[in-house]
C-alpha cells in the first residue's frame, strides 16, 4: 500500500467515523473564529486611523492574531516568541516615537513601562481577557493629566458580546 | 523521546510498566507508515503546514496519545530551520521603522512599505516578506527529515515508552549475572556513559548489584540526569546477563516496580555503536595527551578490579616514566556525598595509586564540596591533560 493510499483512505474513512465528524466541526469552528478575525482586522484598521499620530496598544490574546496585525499593518509584535532584547527595543522605539504601534499578547507587567500610549485596543478572543483590559487600564491611567481611550473589539451575537457586557458593568470601570 | 505528558503506563498491584503497541498489528503499521510518509511530503514547507496536516491526520481519534507519541518520535528525526538567507530580526527592523512614516499603513501601500524596505535591504520584496516572521517556529522550515520504516518505527515508540518512566525512576537496582570480562565492562561501560550515579557490590565471581540514583532522587540538574537515565536503557538493552528493578514514584498510589531482564524481547534496543562508545571525556584526553603527557602514557583501561566488596572500574590507566601506574576513573554524575562514599570505598583497595576526576558541570546537587583530597581532579567542563598529569605526580611523589 503506498503512503498516499492509505491518507486518501483515511479521509474516506474519516468522513463516515464519529472523530472525522468532529474534526469537521472543529475546522468549521476555526472558519468561523477566522471570520470574526477578519472583521476586527477591518474596526482596528478604522481605529488606528482615528488615532493616526497617537501612541497605541493593540492587545489580543490570540499569538496567531498578533501576527496578523503585525503583518497587515507593519508595525512590531511581541509575543513569547519574540527575543527579549528584540522586545527591549521595539519598547523604547515606541516610547521614543519612532513607531506609533505594537501588537502584542504579553501581559505587559514585567515592569514594562509605557508611557506615551494613549489609545488601547483590546480584540477580544476566547478566553479570559479580563485581567489584561484591568491591566492596560491602568496603564494609560499612569502619566497625569493625561487623555486615553481604551477600545474592546467584541464579535456581535456571541459569547464575547456577554463577557464584555459583563466585564463593563465591573467596578473597575466605574 | 518521549515527553513524560505522552507517557502511557499500566499498573498491577506494586508492578509498572510501558504501555507497548502491538508491533505486528496491521492497521497501527498503516497509521504509522502515513504518518512518516505526511513529515517526509514536507520537505520545504513550513512547521506550520506540517502541523496542520499533522492535525488533520490526528483528527480526534481515541488512540490520540499514541499518534501524538509516534508524530513526537517522528519529529526528532526533523530538522527545521530559517528559510533564506536574510536575518529576520533585521528585516523587521527595516520594515517597521519605515512603515512608522506612513501609519497606519492602509491596505494598498502596504507593498510600497516593503518595496521600500527591500531596496534599502538590497533584497527581493518575496523575500522580505518571507522573512518579516521567518524565524517563528511555525514558519521555519524542514530542511532534514531522516526516514523511518513503519515497524522500525513502532520499535522505537515501545522503547521511548520504556525511557520515558525511568523519568521518574527514584532508583534502580541492576543484577548483573556472573559473566566474562568483556560482558561486565559492557555494562559497567553503559553506566559511564551516560553518567549515573552508582555503587557496585559483588565480585567478578559472583556477579554484581549495581545500584543506580534515579532522577527523582536527584535535588539539581534532575533533568539532565533524567534524560541521561533514559538513553542509558538501550545500551543496556544491548548488553546481557542482567536484570534490573527500577523504583517509579507514582504520585496517586505509592512506589511501584518496573522490571526488566535481558531475556526480555518485548523492548528492542536501536542502539549499535555500543563498541566504540567511550564517555566524551575519555575521547577528548586520549587525543589530547600525546602533546602535554611529559613522558606518562595514558590509555583507556579494560579492568574490573575487586575492592573488598566493591567493583573499581576506572576508565584510563595513567604510566609513570618510572613503570609506576595510577589508575584513574572520570565520575559522572556526582555530589560531594557520593564523592566521599567512593573515596572511603576504594580507600581500603590494594590496587595502588588512583585518582577521580569530577567535573563541576555534573555537580548534581548544591552544596559545594568541602576540602578535597589530593587524588581528587575538580574541573570545569574540560579535564586539561596537564592537570591531570600533575595531580599524578604528586600523588607518586
Amino acid at each position: 500500500m503506498s503512503a498516499a493510499d492509505g491518507w486518501q483512505r483515511f479521509v474516506i474513512a474519516s468522513a463516515r467515523s464519529e472523530a472525522g465528524r468532529r474534526a469537521m466541526f472543529a475546522y468549521r469552528e476555526s472558519k468561523r473564529i477566522a471570520l470574526g478575525g477578519d472583521a476586527k482586522m477591518r474596526a482596528l484598521e478604522h481605529i488606528l486611523a482615528r488615532h493616526p499620530a497617537e501612541r497605541t496598544i493593540v492587545f489580543t490574546a490570540e499569538n496567531e492574531m498578533v501576527y496578523r496585525i503585525a503583518d497587515r499593518f507593519l508595525v512590531p509584535a511581541i509575543t513569547h516568541e519574540t527575543p527579549v532584547k528584540e522586545r527591549r527595543e521595539w519598547l523604547e522605539h515606541f516610547n521614543a516615537g519612532r513607531v506609533l504601534a505594537i501588537a502584542t499578547s504579553k501581559v505587559l507587567n514585567e515592569g514594562v513601562n509605557i508611557p506615551e500610549a494613549s489609545v488601547a485596543v483590546v480584540l477580544s478572543g476566547s478566553g479570559s481577557i479580563r485581567e489584561h483590559v484591568q491591566r492596560l487600564g491602568r496603564i494609560l491611567r499612569k502619566a497625569e493629566g493625561k487623555e486615553a481611550v481604551l477600545y474592546e473589539v467584541v464579535t456581535a451575537e456571541t459569547t464575547e458580546e456577554y463577557i464584555s457586557n459583563r466585564r463593563t458593568n465591573a467596578d473597575q470601570f466605574r | 523521546m518521549l515527553t513524560s505528558d505522552l507517557a502511557l503506563t499500566w499498573r498491577r498491584g506494586r508492578s509498572i510498566g510501558p504501555r507497548l503497541v502491538d508491533t505486528g498489528d496491521r492497521s497501527l503499521l498503516a497509521v504509522a507508515a502515513d504518518l512518516a510518509a505526511i513529515v517526509a511530503g514536507h520537505r520545504g514547507r513550513t512547521r506550520g503546514a506540517l502541523d496542520a496536516a499533522l492535525d488533520g491526520y490526528v483528527g480526534a481519534g481515541t488512540d490520540y496519545k499514541v499518534l501524538r507519541g509516534l508524530i513526537k518520535l517522528l519529529d526528532d528525526r526533523c530538522e527545521f530551520s530559517v528559510a533564506g538567507s536574510l536575518v529576520p530580526t533585521d528585516v523587521r527592523r527595516a520594515v517597521f521603522l519605515a512603515a512608522a512614516a506612513r501609519h497606519p499603513v492602509a491596505a494598498e501601500s502596504r507593498g510600497g512599505v516593503i518595496a521600500a524596505a527591500a531596496r534599502g535591504l538590497g533584497a527581493r520584496a518575496e523575500d522580505v516578506e518571507r522573512a518579516l516572521f521567518g524565524d517563528l517556529a511555525q514558519n521555519e522550515v524542514l530542511v532534514e527529515f531522516e526516514p523511518i520504516g513503519p515497524a522500525e518505527l513502532l520499535e522505537s515508540y515501545n522503547l521511548a515508552q520504556a525511557q520515558a518512566l525511568l523519568y521518574r525512576a527514584v532508583r534502580m537496582t541492576l543484577s548483573i549475572e556472573p559473566q566474562s570480562a568483556e560482558g561486565y565492562r559492557k555494562i559497567f561501560g553503559a553506566i559511564k556513559t551516560y553518567r549515573l550515579i552508582h555503587t557496585v557490590a559483588g565480585s567478578s565471581r559472583d556477579g554484581y548489584v549495581v545500584s543506580l540514583d534515579g532522577p527523582v532522587s536527584m535535588f539539581h540538574r534532575s533533568q539532565k540526569y533524567g534524560i541521561q537515565m533514559a538513553v542509558f536503557l538501550p545500551a543496556l538493552l544491548a548488553c546481557d546477563g542482567w536484570s534490573m528493578e527500577a523504583e517509579i514514584e507514582v504520585k496517586a498510589r505509592g512506589p511501584a516496580f518496573f522490571m526488566l531482564t535481558s531475556r526480555d524481547r518485548t523492548i528492542k534496543s536501536d542502539y549499535v555503536r555500543f563498541a566504540a562508545d567511550r564517555g566524551p571525556f575519555v575521547e577528548k584526553l586520549l587525543a589530547a595527551w600525546p602533546q602535554h603527557g611529559a613522558g606518562f602514557e595514558l590509555a583507556e583501561s579494560r579492568e574490573v578490579l575487586d575492592v573488598g566488596g566493591e567493583a573499581f572500574v576506572p576508565d584510563l590507566v595513567l604510566t609513570a616514566p618510572d613503570g609506576r601506574s595510577v589508575w584513574v576513573e572520570l565520575l559522572g554524575f556526582w555530589t560531594p556525598k557520593t564523592l566521599e562514599a567512593r573515596l572511603r570505598a576504594l580507600g581500603g583497595g590494594e590496587f595502588g595509586a588512583f585518582l577521580l576526576a569530577v567535573s563541576e558541570d555534573f555537580l548534581a546537587s548544591r552544596d559545594r564540596p568541602g576540602d578535597l583530597p589530593p587524588n581528587v581532579v575538580l574541573f570545569k567542563s574540560s579535564l586539561d591533560p596537564r592537570t591531570l598529569r600533575a595531580a599524578a605526580e604528586r600523588l607518586l611523589a
